[in-house]
C-alpha cells in the first residue's frame, strides 16, 4: 500500500516536473527565437546536448532507495546546471533518459544493432543496495568505456534507523568497486588523487567530494589509458541536491563531474 | 601535273563542238544497228576526241629526286654513362655504335648518298670529328630534350635530309617523354632512331622509384613507397625479389615482391618510425638475382630529416559538449600535435584550459596579440559565438591565416553558423563559404568524400580501383549536419551529404587557400557519434580529424627555410642551396643576411655568405659543386637587421658515386619509336642497321633535283587513239552501220 502511494506520488511529481520543464523549454525557445539563435534544446537528437541518463539495474537487497531514488533530485541538479553553465541540456524527460541494464545485454548479443546506450556518453547510477552485473553487461560496459563513455556512481547510503546517528552503509559503493575494477582489462580502480582535474576544473575540492552521509571512503576512479572512465562517491551527493539544495557544494561537485566528463 | 598547252576554256569549247558533231552524225546514221551499238560507237568517238583534247593541252609532270651528297645526314651518338655498359656480345654499347654505325658497310652506303655530320651528346651536344673514336663522358646523364633543341638551333637553314639518333633511349635528365617528343617535332626533320642495347633485354631488377618524405616526425609512422622493376628473371621470379630498407646502416624491415610477368614494376611499401633525430641516411637494397646482368642498380640512398617538432594546435570551444572532449582526445593522442584548448563554461565567459605549457598560457582567454596567436600552427574554432571575440582578435585571426600561413579549422554549429555572428567580422573573408541561415539538416544522414576529399585521404588512403569497401561506408548516419550551400569561388568541397542515390548533394566540409594559409570549414557538428557508435578498435574517427589537421598544417612555415636541390646527385653535378628568410611578421626580409656552413663527408667545414635573390619562393641562394661522395650537412644562419634574434635551420644532401645513368639500363624502344613516328622517321635496332639506307627518306629540307616529264608526247597516247578509232570502225562494220 505504502509502495503504491509512493509510486502514485512519484508519478504526480514526475508529471508536474514534466509540465514545468516543458513550459520552461517553450519559454526558453521563444527567448532564443527572439534573440535570433536556434535553440538546439528543441531538437532532442541534437548531438550538442548533454543527457543526464540514469542506469536502471536490479537490486540484490530489499532497501528503501533503489536505482530510481529521488528522480526529482536529478531535475534540481539540471536546473542548477542550466543556470550556472553553458552546457546545453537534452529535453528528454527523466523516464526517457533512463537506460535499462538489459539494454547492455541486448548490445552484447547484437552489437551491430543501434542502441540508445551509444547515444549517451554519460551515465549516472545510484542506489543503496548491492547489485549484480552479468557477464554480458560487464562486457558491454567495458566497450562503452573504451569508446569514450563515462559513468558516475553515487551511493545513496542505506540507513537502518534514521533516529540513530550513524554514518550509514556502503553496500552500493563496495559493490561498485568490486564489479567495476574487473570490467576493463588494463584498467585500475584507485583513489582519485586530490590534485586530479575532477576536483579543480570548475570549483576546488581539495579534500575530495562533499559528504552528506555514508562511510568516509575516498572517491574511487576507474582509470583506463590515463583517462578516468568511471567513478564512485560514497557520500550521497545526489540526496544532497534533494534535501540540502541550499548548500551549493553538492551541486558544485556534480557540476565538476559533468564538466570533467565533457572535457576529458 | 600541270597543263602547258591549250587553255582550259578552249578545250571545253572544243569538246562541246565535238559533242554537237557526234550527236548530229547520229541523226544521219544509216543502218539498222541497235541502240547499244550506237551508244558504244558514240562513246568511243567521244573518248577519242577527249584524248586529242588532252594531248592538245600538253600535260607535264614534275618529279623531285634527292641529289646524292648534296644534303646532310646528321649522325648523333649517345656517349652518356649508360653507353659504357658492356652487354652487347662482350662489347660496350659505345663500341657497338662505333663498329656498326661508323665503320661498317652501312655507313659507306649512307655516305654515298649523304654528306655526314657527326655529333655526340650526353647532357649537351658536341661536334664529333670523323677521325676521333667515340668515348663516354664519365657518368654524364642523357638529356634528349636538350639534344633536340640544340640540334634545331644548329641545323637551321642547312639542307638536312634526316637525323640519325643512336642511343639506348633512357633519358636520365628531364625524362618527361612528351617534352622530348615536342622538342623532336620542333626540328621539322625526320629522325631515324637506332636502339643500342641488348634485345631482348638482359634479365635485371632495379629500383624504379622511391617516394619518401624529406622530413619525418620522430613520434609518427611514415610511409616509404618503392617501385621495383623486374625483367626477364625467368624461373628465378618464383623466389621473388627481396627488398631491404636500412636506416643509418641498421635494418628497418625487409619484404619480398613476386613478379608474375616477364616485365613488371611492383610496389613495395614500408612503414617507418624513425629512431634518431637529425639527418638519417636510408638505403633501399634489392638482393641481386642470380640471373641479372646489372647488379649496380639495386640500391638507392636518400636522406630524411627527422624532427621532434610538434605542431601546436589551439582549440577553442564555445561551451562544454561531447564533441569537444572526443575531438580533443583525437588530436592529443597523436604525438605530432601539442593541443592547448580552452572551453567557455558559462555566460560570464569563465573558461577552462587544458594542455597548457604553464599558467601564463591562455591566461586571458583567446590570444589578443599576434605574437601570442602566431605561436600556434593551427587554430580550431568550435561552436563558438562571435561575441566571445573582439575586432582586434578577428584581425589577428585573419592575419594568422593570411600572413603566418596558419591553418584555421572552423566547426559548424548553431553559434558558429549564426548569420548575425562571424559573417559580419574580418573572419568572413577567411572562411570558404558565406555564412547564411537555414543550413542545418534535419534528420540523420551519412557523409561521403568528394574527389578532392579522396585526394586528401580524408578517411585515410583509399584507391577506388582496389575494389575494397570504402572506409566511410562504416560510418553511422548522424544528426547535427550543417550544409555549406554557398561556397566561394576557389573553395573545394572535401565531403558532402549522403542523402539518397544522387551525387549532387551539398558540401559538408570545404577548404580554401587564404593568403599563405588554409581555412577549412566542417559542417559536421556531431562527429563524436562516429567514435561512440563504432567499435572501439575502429580508428576512422581519429583518422578523419588527423587528416583535417594535416591539411591545415602543411602551410605554416618558420622564419628561415633551407632546401638543397637536388637532394641526391651524382659526383660532379652542381647543387643549389636556397631558401626563404622572413621578418617577425612573416614578410619577406629584404635585409637578408644568411650564412651557410657546409660540412663535407670528411668532416671539414666551410662558411659562405648566400647571395640575395628575388625569386618566387626564394630569397637567398648559393650554388656549388661537391667534390666528395657522401652526406653533406648544411646549416643556414639568419640574423635580422636591428634585432638580436638568430635563427638556424639545417638541411642535407647526398652525393652518390653511382650515376643515375646506371639506374635504368634497359633499351627504351617505346620512346625511340615514338620519336621516330612523330617526326616522320623510323626505328631500327642496331642489329638491323643494314635496312637503314633504304629506309631513309629525305625530309623537305634536303636538296632535290626537279625533273620535268612530258605526258602528251608519249607513244601510248597515239596507240590509245588508234585503238579507240579502230574499235569504233570495227563495231560499225560488224553492225552494218556503214
Amino acid at each position: 500500500m505504502r509502495e503504491r502511494q509512493s509510486n502514485r506520488r512519484r508519478f504526480l511529481q514526475d508529471s508536474l516536473y514534466a509540465m514545468a520543464g516543458g513550459t520552461w523549454a517553450s519559454l526558453g525557445s521563444r527567448l532564443h527565437a527572439a534573440q535570433g539563435t536556434p535553440n538546439p534544446e528543441l531538437d532532442r537528437n541534437h548531438p550538442s546536448l548533454f543527457c543526464f541518463s540514469r542506469l536502471r539495474y536490479p537490486s540484490l537487497m530489499r532497501v528503501q532507495d533503489n536505482w530510481d531514488a529521488w528522480p526529482d533530485a536529478d531535475e534540481m541538479f539540471l536546473r542548477y546546471l542550466r543556470r550556472v553553465s553553458s552546457v546545453k541540456l537534452s529535453p528528454l524527460s527523466w523516464r526517457q533518459r533512463v537506460i535499462d541494464v538489459t539494454e547492455l545485454g541486448r548490445v552484447y548479443d547484437a552489437p551491430e544493432r543501434e542502441s540508445p546506450l551509444f547515444t549517451r556518453p554519460f551515465l549516472f547510477m545510484t542506489g543503496e543496495s548491492r547489485f549484480h552485473l552479468d557477464h554480458a553487461s560487464r562486457q558491454t560496459l567495458g566497450e562503452y568505456f573504451r569508446r569514450g563513455g563515462f559513468l558516475w556512481g553515487d551511493d545513496c547510503v542505506e540507513r537502518y534507523d534514521y533516529s540513530v546517528q550513524t554514518l550509514g552503509e556502503d553496500h552500493f559503493f563496495l559493490s561498485f568497486c568490486e564489479y567495476f575494477s574487473e570490467i576493463l582489462p588494463g584498467a585500475r580502480m584507485q583513489d582519485i588523487p586530490f590534485d586530479h582535474p575532477l576536483y579543480h576544473c570548475v570549483f576546488d575540492f581539495s579534500r575530495g567530494s562533499p559528504r552528506l552521509q555514508g562511510q568516509p571512503h575516498r572517491d574511487k576512479g576507474l582509470f583506463y589509458q590515463d583517462r578516468m572512465v568511471a567513478m564512485v562517491t560514497a557520500g550521497d551527493i545526489h540526496c544532497g541536491w534533494k534535501h540540502h539544495g541550499r548548500l551549493q557544494k553538492y551541486y558544485q561537485f556534480a557540476l565538476n563531474i559533468v564538466i570533467y566528463a565533457l572535457t576529458h | 601535273m600541270v597543263f602547258v598547252g591549250l587553255p582550259l576554256n578552249l578545250t571545253l569549247i572544243g569538246l562541246a563542238l565535238a559533242g554537237i558533231v557526234i550527236l548530229g552524225a547520229s541523226v544521219l546514221q544509216v543502218g539498222r544497228a541497235g541502240r547499244a551499238s550506237r551508244a558504244t560507237t558514240y562513246g568511243l568517238r567521244f573518248l577519242a576526241v577527249l584524248l586529242v583534247m588532252w594531248v592538245l593541252r600538253e600535260p607535264v609532270a614534275y618529279q623531285d629526286e634527292p641529289l646524292d651528297r648534296q644534303s646532310f645526314l646528321v649522325h648523333t651518338y649517345d656517349v652518356s654513362g649508360s653507353m659504357s655498359i658492356t652487354d652487347m656480345d662482350s662489347r660496350s654499347r659505345l663500341d657497338c655504335q662505333e663498329e656498326m654505325l661508323r665503320q661498317g658497310s652501312v655507313r659507306t652506303l649512307l655516305d654515298r648518298r649523304h654528306r655526314a655530320v657527326e655529333f655526340v651528346f650526353a647532357n649537351d651536344l658536341k661536334v664529333q670529328a670523323d677521325t676521333d673514336p667515340l668515348h663516354v663522358e664519365t657518368e654524364a646523364g642523357t638529356d634528349l630534350t636538350s639534344l633536340f633543341r640544340s640540334l634545331a638551333g644548329r641545323l637551321q637553314g642547312l639542307p638536312v635530309s634526316a637525323v640519325l639518333l643512336s642511343s639506348d633511349g633512357n633519358p636520365s635528365i628531364g625524362p618527361d617523354p612528351q617534352t622530348i617528343l615536342d622538342a623532336a617535332v620542333q626540328m621539322d626533320t625526320p629522325v631515324y632512331t637506332i636502339g643500342v642495347a641488348p634485345k631482348p633485354p638482359a634479365p635485371d631488377v632495379w629500383i624504379e622509384e622511391v617516394q619518401a618524405p624529406s622530413r619525418m616526425d620522430r613520434n609518427a609512422t611514415h610511409d616509404v613507397s618503392i617501385l621495383v622493376g623486374t625483367r626477364g628473371l625467368g624461373e628465378s621470379a618464383t623466389q621473388g625479389v627481396e627488398v631491404v630498407l636500412t636506416e643509418n646502416d641498421r635494418e628497418v624491415d625487409r619484404l619480398r615482391v613476386y613478379p608474375t610477368r616477364d616485365r613488371q614494376v611492383l610496389p613495395a611499401r614500408f612503414q617507418v618510425q624513425p629512431r634518431d633525430r637529425g639527418w638519417n641516411s636510408y638505403r633501399v637494397t634489392l638482393t641481386p638475382s642470380p640471373a641479372e646482368s646489372y647488379p649496380w642498380n639495386n640500391t638507392h640512398d636518400f636522406l630524411v630529416q627527422v624532427v621532434d617538432h610538434r605542431r601546436r594546435v589551439l582549440y577553442v570551444e564555445g561551451y562544454p559538449r561531447h564533441e569537444y572532449r572526443f575531438l580533443r582526445a583525437a588530436f592529443a593522442e597523436d604525438a605530432r600535435f601539442e593541443v592547448a584548448s580552452l572551453v567557455y563554461l558559462d555566460q560570464k565567459r569563465r573558461f577552462y584550459r587544458q594542455g597548457i605549457r604553464d599558467q601564463e598560457q591562455l591566461k586571458e582567454g583567446f590570444p589578443k596579440t599576434e605574437d601570442e596567436l602566431f605561436a600556434y600552427d593551427v587554430v580550431v574554432l568550435g561552436d563558438v559565438s562571435a561575441d566571445l571575440f573582439d575586432e582586434r582578435q578577428f584581425e589577428c585571426l585573419r592575419d594568422f591565416v593570411k600572413d603566418r600561413g596558419g591553418g584555421l579549422l572552423f566547426l559548424g554549429g548553431d553559434h558558429s553558423f549564426d548569420p548575425q555572428g562571424f559573417a559580419r567580422t574580418a573572419l568572413a573573408d577567411v572562411l570558404p563559404f558565406r555564412i547564411g541561415a537555414g543550413n542545418r539538416v534535419e534528420g540523420k544522414f551519412g557523409v561521403v568524400p568528394t574527389v578532392h576529399g579522396l585526394e586528401q585521404a580524408l578517411f585515410g588512403p583509399y584507391d577506388p580501383a582496389d575494389g575494397t569497401t570504402p572506409p566511410w561506408s562504416q560510418l553511422p548516419a548522424t544528426h547535427g549536419l550543417f550544409t555549406l550551400e554557398d561556397l566561394k569561388p576557389g573553395a573545394l568541397a572535401l565531403a558532402r551529404l549522403q542523402r539518397g542515390p544522387s551525387a549532387d548533394q551539398p558540401a559538408l566540409v570545404a577548404y580554401q587557400r587564404y593568403g599563405r594559409g588554409i581555412s577549412v570549414i566542417c559542417g559536421i557538428s556531431g562527429t563524436w557519434q562516429w567514435k561512440f557508435q563504432m567499435p572501439s578498435d575502429n580508428t576512422l574517427y581519429q583518422t578523419f580529424w588527423k587528416q583535417m589537421i594535416l591539411i591545415l598544417m602543411n602551410q605554416t612555415r618558420p622564419r628561415l627555410t633551407l632546401k638543397a636541390h637536388p637532394p641526391s646527385l651524382p659526383l660532379g653535378d652542381e647543387v643549389v642551396l636556397s631558401g626563404q628568410a622572413f621578418d617577425p611578421r612573416f614578410q619577406v626580409d629584404p635585409h637578408t643576411n644568411v650564412e651557410l656552413t657546409i660540412e663535407s663527408p670528411d668532416g671539414s667545414q666551410k662558411t659562405q655568405r648566400a647571395e640575395s635573390v628575388i625569386n618566387e619562393g626564394t630569397t637567398y641562394q648559393y650554388r656549388f659543386t661537391p667534390t666528395q661522395a657522401g652526406r653533406y650537412q648544411v646549416t643556414a644562419h639568419l640574423e635580422s637587421a636591428g634585432t638580436d634574434t638568430r635563427h638556424d635551420v639545417q638541411s642535407a644532401f647526398h652525393v652518390t658515386s653511382t650515376s643515375p645513368e646506371r639506374q635504368i639500363v634497359n633499351l627504351n624502344e617505346t620512346l625511340l619509336r615514338d620519336i621516330a613516328n612523330s617526326t616522320g622517321g623510323a626505328y631500327v635496332h642496331v642489329s638491323e642497321t643494314d635496312t637503314l639506307p633504304d629506309l631513309i627518306k629525305p625530309g623537305r629540307h634536303a636538296i632535290h633535283r626537279t625533273t620535268r616529264i612530258s605526258l602528251w608526247d608519249r607513244p601510248w597516247n597515239l596507240g590509245l587513239l588508234l585503238g579507240l578509232l579502230l574499235a569504233e570502225w570495227g563495231i560499225r562494220r560488224w553492225r552494218g552501220m556503214a
